[in-house]
């Protein structure tokens, strides 16, 4: 059965009262029954169309009202309140055209959950909440496609509606087991059929969980954790160095790039460090290999106890280690680095009554720019630390990229004339986070309105997001406005183009224009080019 | 071919329903609220009536009333929509003189077979 057209009514109603509701400028508010009975006309019809996220989403929206509650709703107000019901609609509306980033590689060291569904808005929503939690979500609503990329990208979990198009969920389930021997990959699967019968046929083919749709949310994250829990167990026993008992290379080479993900999406700066214990083949050749290995375990051991639970040493091969100092700037590093080398240092080995110390030399690496890639950054670490040998051993070396910002007021303006739209920019801008720059963020639903502000000519540098094609004034007439007038130089603009209007970016090019992108956009990946732009402001 | 009254007040279901039914070959009249309902059901008799359990101007469960108190042309059978899933709403609404119950959401697919269901029982 074929629902596309009922999703679609539902989708472009839904949106149809949102704009009704945001657009006109002298709206009095919204009264409380309106939106309750908004809520619940959604939620009423979305499950039983497969939009099982936007169900959720307005079930979970309307328990935080009272039906008979005679408020009226400030726009503002309203619009926090229903931000992810519209979020959920814009990313639900361009779902197919939005990528859903793959990687061959495991990015950062989050978890990985695999989901598969074929209900989008339940894809959605899911991807939503577990990310929130920290955890990476690949998604795919093709069954064949998904168990490819289940054997690709080894998840951590695996979550699988049952309700497939074309095929069951017991026969993925199926698939994967045939081949899943090496792997130990909880399973878990949603239903909204949530009977004993159908709870057991899931447990016989390989399921080890079982939730029934619609989803308790809290119970999902808790059950998710356990498996993750125990998922992380079994994984560390095999990526566990034998002879140093920290983790091994291989491990290495699955989290690093992740921690380089998660940078992009997080911002948060981390720092490596590759480290080599000084003249160990004296030790080795003085001592003999029994002692060599010792050494080798007692130091992996000392620097497991000394640094902080959340980082990660890693034994590289021979004498050299990986350290991975999560959310640490270069700077901290270097100092834990010193203090670790300096403890070190004043451990004594004995050996057939003989005394001794040993040094080790540590290279540093901080990520704070999102151009270097796993490899670069471990290049750049073990470099420094021959850099560090060569001027004496025991010691670090740091090899670093600074940026550095001006201190500055800059103003943000975003003109489009879809709220959704408008509403999204507004939350992402905010969040981004410029260090010494502050954002003056404010959003404009056309053209005159923007001008008639007076922002525009406040001597302030300008960040302007435009959309191409409005109603009152279009986007290239804004964009000229700017570009010919009295603080053309303050400004960067950025412009939203439909995807075929090729005539459009070119002019708006000619215009002036910085950079374009097309609609329907991902928000992350704009969030992307955005924080791109304004650094590169200043 | 069999008659079926339809009220319900969210418009993407109710033209979900329509056109699952239609497709059945059943007739099918569409009432948006408890009034169209109600003025169907005075001049039409029908093999069987689906009722929401929320909706404007009259709730399936007046209408309901309604109905077992003559208003309507003929006695049908009547199933109710509702989301109240709790085991004593249902009861309730079972109670209350309707002769079936679905609990939304609920799989197109499986409200039909419901139908066909009721309509052989007949």
């Amino acid at each position: 059965m074929n629902l596309e057209k009922y999703k679609n009514h539902l989708i472009q109603n839904t949106k149809k009262i949102l704009t009704d509701w945001f657009e006109p400028k002298e709206n009095e508010g919204i009264p409380q029954r309106d939106v309750y009975r908004f809520l619940h006309s959604i939620k009423g019809t979305a499950g039983t169309i497969q939009l099982g996220g936007l169900m959720q989403v307005s079930d979970r929206l309307l328990l935080e009202l009272d039906e008979n509650s005679k408020k009226v709703w400030e726009l503002d107000e309203l619009r926090n309140f229903l931000f992810d019901l519209m979020e959920l609609t814009y990313e639900y509306e361009n779902f197919e055209h939005l990528t859903i980033k793959t990687s061959a590689i495991r990015p950062s060291n989050a978890p990985l959950i695999q989901i598969i569904d074929d209900d989008v808005s339940m894809l959605i929503l899911l991807k939503d909440v577990l990310e929130e939690k920290g955890w990476m979500v690949i998604t795919n609503t093709d069954p064949e496609k998904a168990v490819n990329q289940y054997f690709e990208m080894h998840p951590d979990l695996l979550i699988l509606d049952i309700h497939l198009p074309m095929k069951d969920g017991f026969h993925v389930l199926e698939d994967i087991q045939t081949h899943n021997e090496k792997y130990f990959i909880p399973k878990m699967i949603i239903s909204i059929q949530n009977d004993k019968q159908t709870r057991i046929k899931a447990y016989q083919s390989g399921a080890d969980d079982f939730i029934g749709k619609p989803i308790d949310i809290a119970e999902f994250i808790v059950k998710i954790e356990r498996h993750l829990q125990r998922k992380k167990m079994f994984d560390q026993s095999v990526l566990i160095d034998e002879l140093t008992q920290v983790y091994n290379r291989r491990f290495l080479e699955e989290t690093l790039p992740r921690y380089f993900q998660e940078y992009k999406r997080s911002k948060q700066v981390f720092s490596i460090s590759v480290v080599d214990i000084d003249y160990f083949k004296q030790v080795n050749d003085t001592y003999g290999h029994l002692l060599g290995d010792r050494v080798l375990n007692e130091f992996a051991q000392f620097i497991k106890r000394s640094i902080r639970s959340s980082d990660l040493i890693f034994r590289y091969g021979g004498e050299e280690f990986v350290i991975i100092f999560p959310r640490t700037k270069n700077k901290e590093a270097k100092r834990r680095l010193t203090e670790l080398i300096h403890a070190f240092s004043q451990k004594v080995f004995t050996y057939n009554e003989k005394s001794f110390t040993i040094t080790f030399s540590a290279g540093l690496f901080t990520v704070d720019d999102e151009i270097v890639t796993p490899e670069e950054a471990f290049k750049y670490a073990d470099h420094s630390l021959y850099e560090a040998k060569r001027l004496g051993r025991a010691r670090v070396e740091t090899s670093r990229r600074t940026l550095s910002y001006k201190k500055n007021v800059l103003n943000v303006s975003v003109i489009d004339d879809d709220i959704i739209i408008r509403t999204m920019l507004n939350k992402i801008i905010e969040s981004i986070d410029m260090g010494h720059i502050e954002l003056n963020i404010a959003v404009f639903e056309n053209g005159p309105l923007f001008f008639e502000s007076g922002r525009a000519n406040d001597g302030r540098d300008h960040f302007l997001i435009v959309d191409g094609v409005m109603p009152i004034m279009d986007g290239l007439e804004v964009l000229q406005k700017v570009k010919t007038g009295p603080h053309a130089n303050l400004f960067s603009v950025l412009m939203l183009t439909g995807r075929k209007s090729k005539d459009n970016i070119a002019q708006a090019l000619k215009l002036g224009a910085d950079d374009y992108v097309t609609k329907p956009f991902s928000m992350p990946e704009l969030q992307a080019r955005i924080e791109r732009l304004l650094k590169r402001e200043k | 071919m069999k008659r079926i009254l339809l009220a319900e007040d969210e418009a993407v279901l109710r033209m979900l329903i329509v056109d699952t039914l239609e497709d059945e070959d059943y007739i099918v009249d569409e009432a948006a609220d408890g009034q169209e309902a109600l003025d169907y059901l005075k001049s039409e008799e029908y093999d069987l009536v689906i009722l929401d359990y929320m909706m404007p101007v009259y709730t399936g469960l007046e209408l309901i009333e309604k109905i077992k108190a003559g208003e309507s042309l003929g006695l049908s059978k009547i199933l109710m929509l509702s989301a109240k899933s709790q085991a004593f709403e249902q009861e309730r609404i079972l109670l209350a003189g309707a002769d079936y119950f679905m609990e939304k959401p609920f799989s197109p697919l499986k409200l039909l077979e419901k139908i066909e269901e009721i309509i052989n029982e007949a």
